[in-house]
């Protein structure tokens, strides 16, 4: 079984990664064609604009493949259309939930959130043909107006495996993704043509979530009452760092619901507990704010709610392992 | 007459002045409409997340307007795609160069630079829909690749009032014209999505016709000015209305003053399919829009595109996207 574990979300790297794991020369080419010890087929990666990644990927695998994506703070999502033919059984793993699929064609459009930790176990000899887009939260909150739009998204990924079949693939996607992957290299306007057949993509898989969502009213294990309280919650906690974090006795009278409730779906929503998820998100900013040079340590834990620098330090260290005047230091 | 001039390379402040000449303000969400005397309709300005402006106007107009941008050293382009219905005339005016339409419509798609002037007149009781983008030089560097010294740019903006009638407003810009008017109306939670990949295939499809053009060297003009235009009322004529059945041939040569043979020629020459060809594709892109708009039954669409015969329309459906009109209605309700 051959086993790869990302925990970046660069799709340069992973391409390079994956040439390394299965032993097959690498010239920093956005491409890697599978060499025949290996299966038959091909990976492609390209960026767009330093806002969106794209990775295609036509292949048959000879061996067994495991892929794990941990979850991590800064907050991502992948965009996945999988066209596979299914023999023998794939397993989905999401955070705690295992779907498995056997011997049928697996034509989904899914989107999947770094808040969990999302694994595929493809048996070899499936045909994997698969888009992936990956974008950061900036991105999709600008693009989509997420701050209005946030809840139904939240509702989608607390279903977890639950969600990888709502949206099946029909001719309309079919056609945008082949558009991508037949490009012509010498198009002036390639980019843009890329840029614009992703965003239709996006556009697609959010139009038909909207209009789905009423339907999946059922599935929820969170009610839509609950979600919107949470996503309340979550907005209070990350809101300014600089001041001291509501207690979770003030945030659950904020939000109006009991702290016990409060705290199981919280973590059932965003996989983390309160706390960790505050903690995370708090280091995350630290870490942007000194990577635009303009905060020294001190300022930055100061803007994160730190009174004492090296109580940030150690916090810091402990969660990027590495200490944050190295970073201070790179810009 | 209301006379607007201007220099702004910044749309949401040419609104606020426009919308202040004529005795209004802008909302928050950045439109206004026209008080009655000068026209009735609205002009809004939209900032996309990928940088972009746009402005959208919807209007008939109560009174003439004269509307000039002055050239300024900032370097910025304008992509603008009208759809006027012209009452009396319209004049155009490019830098020093003047030309005047009296055709009764005028579909066009240019792209216009600051370092021209560039302004219309319009007369009373004319149809204004237009959507104008705004690029700077540096969004057209980032997005487009194209830097502003490019040859394919430089040699359409100099050709200036004879880069009017380059491009036909055709089946596939007037779709996605219709939808972003449409889409402003509504209230979606993607609009702004849905109106900024609009945009952004409207841009795409401009600038790979540019580059096409120049490259199969037809960039050179071989119809005149005249017939183009000529060729744009026959277009604008045949996909005006469904409802009604289509002018025929010889109708639409008496009004182009052209021969029935050359009519044929010249407007496959033009928009690439024949004219009845051409009628029938715009006629069914309209059924599925109805289609997919789920107001309306297969029976009712075809009775609304003028088809006497139900099995005639499933039929040509069939032909132009390969499904048929019952299925695609049921895949939209799954």
């Amino acid at each position: 079984m051959i086993v790869f574990n990302i925990d970046h979300k660069n799709y340069q790297k992973l391409l390079k990664d994956f040439a390394v794991t299965l032993g097959i020369p690498y010239n920093d080419t956005d491409y890697l064609i599978l060499p025949e010890t290996v299966g038959k087929g091909i990976i492609k990666v390209f960026s767009l604009f330093d806002e969106l990644q794209v990775f295609l990927i036509d292949a048959v695998f000879n061996e067994r493949i495991l892929t794990t994506r941990k979850k991590s703070d800064d907050q991502y999502y992948i965009l996945h259309f999988d066209d596979f033919k299914i023999t023998e059984t794939l397993k989905f793993t999401v955070e705690d939930e295992m779907l498995q699929k056997t011997n049928m064609h697996h034509s989904v459009a899914r989107l999947t959130s770094n808040m969990f930790t999302n694994k595929e176990e493809i048996p070899p000899g499936v045909h994997v043909k698969a888009v992936k887009v990956l974008f950061n939260s900036k991105w999709l909150k600008k693009y989509l107006g997420l701050d209005s739009n946030e809840a139904v998204l939240q509702k989608y990924l607390s279903l977890k495996t639950e969600s990888i079949d709502i949206e099946k693939l029909d001719a309309a996607y079919h056609h945008l993704l082949n558009d991508l992957w037949e490009i012509e290299k010498e198009n002036p306007l390639k980019n843009i043509y890329l840029q614009n057949r992703v965003s239709l993509l996006v556009e697609r898989f959010f139009s038909r979530l909207f209009e789905k969502m009423n339907l999946l009213e059922g599935k929820f294990v969170i009610n839509e009452e609950d979600v919107q309280r949470l996503v309340k919650a979550k907005q209070i906690l990350v809101n300014d760092f600089s001041e001291q974090p509501p207690t979770i006795t003030k945030l659950s009278k904020l939000v109006s619901m009991s702290a016990t409730t409060l705290k199981r779906k919280f973590k059932d929503m965003f996989g983390d507990s309160i706390y960790a998820y505050y903690q995370k998100q708090r280091l995350q900013k630290a870490k942007e704010l000194l990577a635009t040079g303009k905060c020294n340590v001190k300022e930055t834990a100061e803007a994160i709610g730190y009174h004492n620098p090296s109580n940030f330090i150690v916090a810091f260290k402990r969660h990027f392992k590495i200490l944050p005047g190295d970073l201070a230091g790179i810009s | 007459m209301l006379y607007l001039s201007y220099t702004h390379t910044d749309y949401y402040s040419f609104l606020a002045d426009f919308a202040k000449s004529v005795g209004t303000t802008l909302t928050t969400e950045g439109s206004f409409d026209f008080p009655p005397n000068f026209a009735k309709g609205y002009n809004k300005v939209l900032t996309l997340p990928n940088g972009l402006q746009a402005i959208i106007i919807d209007a008939v107009l109560n009174d003439d307007f004269c509307i000039t941008r002055n050239k300024s050293a900032d370097e910025f382009y304008a992509l603008r795609f009208d759809e006027f219905h012209i009452n009396e005339k319209m004049t155009i005016k490019f830098d020093k160069e003047h030309i005047h339409k009296s055709e009764n419509s005028r579909s066009a798609v240019m792209l216009t630079s600051s370092l021209f002037d560039y302004g219309f007149i319009l007369k009373k009781g004319s149809v204004v829909k237009g959507i104008n983008v705004l690029m700077t030089k540096e969004w057209l560097a980032k997005y487009l690749g194209i830097s502003s010294n490019d040859k394919v740019i430089q040699k359409y903006l100099a050709l200036k009032t004879a880069s009017i009638n380059l491009e036909p407003f055709d089946t596939q810009y007037r779709q996605l014209f219709n939808t972003i008017l449409e889409e402003e109306k509504k209230d979606n939670p993607l609009k702004t999505v849905i109106i900024q990949n609009r945009i952004m295939l409207l841009i795409e499809r401009f600038f790979t016709r540019l580059y096409k053009k120049m490259e199969t060297k037809i960039f050179r003009k071989t119809l005149s000015d005249e017939e183009i235009q000529r060729l744009m009322n026959t277009e604008a004529k045949l996909v005006k209305d469904f409802s009604l059945a289509p002018p025929t041939i010889p109708q639409l040569a008496k009004k182009a003053v052209m021969s029935e043979t050359k009519l044929k020629t010249l407007f496959k020459k033009v928009y690439g399919s024949s004219i009845y060809e051409y009628y029938q594709k715009n006629r069914m892109i309209r059924a599925r829009y109805l289609l997919e708009s789920r107001k309306y039954s297969v029976k009712e669409v075809g009775m609304m595109l003028n088809f006497k015969n139900l099995s005639n329309f499933t039929i040509a459906f069939k032909k132009e996207f390969g499904i048929l009109p019952s299925n695609l209605q049921e895949e939209l309700k799954k």
